[in-house]
């Protein structure tokens, strides 16, 4: 397992009808990396993040994430892999520690009383553990929601249009947590239409239009300008 | 295909004037009912086919979702068009010929009832499908209910049996002795609705499929 | 045992929700008084006797059940937490067993409530040495409502129509249940002793809630799939 990539997705292709909303994806990602997938609405984004977080099934092709497929192994995938989406998951009627406490138990995570309450700190939510969810502001939502998806220590980390929704400050605080996230030797996958926050982060960069993949580079050969210039060639309609 | 389908068709339409010939002219009139036990034989013979057609949906369901072809969901939809259509003729023969021969409209009597039973379970199939727009989904769907509703169709058939068998039956029903003249007129019947069946599952089948590739043309035409 | 423990997560942190708002729970309860005051009026005068008040209590539990079952996925769906749900390292049946057990309980509460109303309502009487009986038949019954009602709530909610599908493809599904539920607790209630006609209806519920679990069970990954 030493040689082979981390996650690597050949030929997938997501048809829902008659729609092909992927088609045909290719790549390859080494353990610590972090891709950004960038394009516009409706190229398939959320639909890929969504395959490789095991929620839809892809028509075709093969998914292998920490040398475990995606088909037959998709509890074993789960159990390393979080999903942060612009959609909190989390249950407004209960309290943020309730929610914490749901996941932690869903996942079977020993000393959950202590891990739940370093991770509020670490968002910086301890002062409302047990305030009803409803009441947060939406930064303070997708706060918690990393702290649900840190819970059981994830080394892969889906993010789906994290910053969606935020405002300046949420987003700072959310940037600080990413770069935090980043030094923990955690490998990362994130989906945005946000070209500069999709470089800030990114190790190597993937342009998806119409479900395919139309250019695939690393970051260290690329600066926003050269990269908006070749997110407007490729994607112009 | 084209082929097999017209002498599919050919077949059929040779049984179902030897049917009509044999319901009409061949098989005696019944003595007691005279002329009214003449839809006795369409009763019969199309009851059955409902049954026959919500098979097909349920097995159709099952094989789709192990293989998820689409052509498996398309039958199963055919089906129970065809089944819910011909459930509503028995469901008007049936009342026909209640009326002479118990002397009522409708009776909640366990095969009636059950054909009643098996109306609702396929209106709500069919319904379920128009509720549903991304195609995959409303095959996946159609098919979990198409497989509990027909698992269902036995169940209730029992249970409405133990329960007039325990509730006296206010109407008792008058048998009809058949002559042998009368049992192969409704062999033949018989046969000649089950050829209808597969006739109509495959032309609606064909219109079915050319329907959704003029979908497909507009949908690219369109995007 | 790992199954289990994730169930009654599930399970707990239903009741912990509905505790706090009580929507369901509080609109099932006033939904079955209101059902058994409409079918008080509807029947009028010539309303007489325990068979009508038993096809009253069922037809009651019937629709308040279909009420609570319509609601069983909604904060899922709403709040997008289905794909939280289906993030566990979990399978499918899991969030199908959580749920039908979830729906079960706040059924049962629901129903017991509205027993001892339906007593003094229409029985003016209650037949305590039957009791554990009708708890029995109210129980199994139950179980069939919730595996079908379960399964069948997870399609509706997904469907244009939402609530309106739920009522429609339930009610033809669950007819064998109502018609053994009427005859058991008609039964009970008239009978002085056990008789072997409890014991072919008992059976009859029970052989259709191992069928309907079963089908639950082997379809359920099929409905929440995309």
């Amino acid at each position: 397992m030493q040689d082979s990539p981390l996650i690597r997705a050949e030929g997938l292709s997501k048809i829902f009808g008659r729609r092909k909303v992927l088609q045909d994806i290719n790549f390859e990602l080494e353990k610590g990396e972090f891709l950004t997938i960038i394009g516009p609405n409706g190229a398939g984004k959320t639909t890929l993040i969504k395959i490789l977080a095991t929620l839809v099934l892809p028509s075709s092709g093969s998914v292998s994430i920490d040398g475990f497929d995606l088909r037959k192994d998709s509890v074993s995938i789960r159990e390393r892999m979080g999903l942060i989406s612009h959609n909190p998951l989390l249950y407004g009627d209960l309290t943020a520690y309730e929610n914490l406490l749901f996941y932690g138990r869903m996942f079977g995570i020993k000393d959950l009383e202590a891990r739940i309450s370093q991770l509020l700190e670490k968002v910086e939510l301890g002062h409302r553990k047990f305030d009803v969810v409803r009441t947060f502001s939406r930064g303070m939502q997708q706060r918690l929601s990393i702290a649900r998806v840190l819970l059981h220590n994830p080394s892969i980390l889906l993010l789906d249009e994290p910053h969606s929704g935020l405002d300046p400050h949420a987003t700072d605080i959310l940037d600080d947590l990413l770069e935090n996230l980043k030094r923990e030797d955690r490998t990362f996958i994130m989906a945005t239409h946000n070209l500069e926050k999709g470089l800030e982060h990114a190790t190597s960069i993937l342009i998806l239009s119409q479900g395919r993949v139309v250019f695939q580079g690393e970051k260290r050969d690329l600066d926003i300008a050269n990269l908006r210039e070749i997110y407007t060639r490729f994607v112009s309609e | 295909m084209e082929r097999k389908a017209q002498i599919l068709s050919g077949v059929t339409f040779i049984a179902m004037l030897l049917a009509i010939y044999m319901v009409f002219i061949y098989a005696p009139i019944e003595r007691k009912m005279g002329i009214l036990q003449k839809i006795f034989y369409f009763h019969v013979s199309t009851a059955w086919i409902p049954y026959l057609a919500f098979l097909v949906v349920f097995l159709c369901s099952i094989v789709f979702l192990w293989r998820r072809d689409k052509r498996w969901d398309t039958i199963a939809f055919c089906s129970a068009e065809i089944g819910l259509v011909i459930d509503t003729l028995v469901l008007i023969t049936g009342s026909i010929w209640a009326k002479p021969a118990w002397g009522v409209w409708w009776t909640w009597e366990p095969r009636l009832t059950t054909s009643l039973i098996m109306w609702l379970l396929y209106a709500g199939y069919l319904l379920l499908r128009r509720s549903v727009e991304e195609a995959m989904r409303r095959a996946r769907f159609a098919a979990v209910y198409g497989i509990a509703a027909f698992i269902s169709v036995p169940i209730s058939f029992m249970s409405i049996r133990w329960w007039r068998t325990i509730h006296p039956v206010v109407i008792k029903p008058t048998g009809i002795e058949l002559e042998p003249p009368m049992i192969t007129a409704l062999i033949v019947c018989l046969v000649a609705f089950t050829l209808f069946y597969f006739c109509l599952l495959q032309q609606r089948y064909r219109l079915k499929k050319i329907k959704d590739e003029i979908e497909d043309i507009k949908s690219e035409l369109g995007g | 045992m790992n199954y289990i423990r994730q169930i009654l997560t599930i399970v707990s942190k239903d009741i912990a929700a509905e505790i706090r708002t009580k929507e369901m729970l509080n609109s099932m309860l006033v939904f079955v008084i209101l059902i058994m005051v409409i079918f008080h009026f509807a029947f009028g005068e010539v309303f007489e006797g325990v068979e009508i008040a038993v096809g009253i209590l069922w037809g009651a539990f019937l629709f308040a059940a279909v009420l609570g079952l319509n609601r069983i996925f909604v904060h899922e769906k709403d709040e997008g937490c289905l794909d939280g749900l289906m993030l566990c390292p979990t399978d499918r049946a899991v969030i199908y067993f959580g749920k039908v057990l979830s729906s079960l309980i706040f059924i049962f509460v629901v129903q017991m409530l509205a027993l001892p109303i339906f007593f003094v309502f229409f029985i003016k009487m209650i037949p305590l040495s039957n009791l554990w009986l009708l708890l029995l038949v109210i129980i199994l019954s139950n179980v069939g409502i919730t595996s079908v009602g379960t399964l069948l709530s997870a399609i509706s909610i997904n469907t244009k129509a939402r609530d309106l599908m739920l009522p429609i493809l339930f009610f033809p599904v669950i007819i064998p249940i109502l018609i053994a539920a009427v005859k058991l607790t008609g039964l009970i209630m008239t009978a002085s002793k056990f008789s072997g006609d409890i014991l072919i209806w008992l059976r009859m519920l029970a052989i259709y809630d191992i069928i309907f679990l079963l089908v639950g069970f082997l379809t359920f990954e099929y409905v929440l799939e995309e």
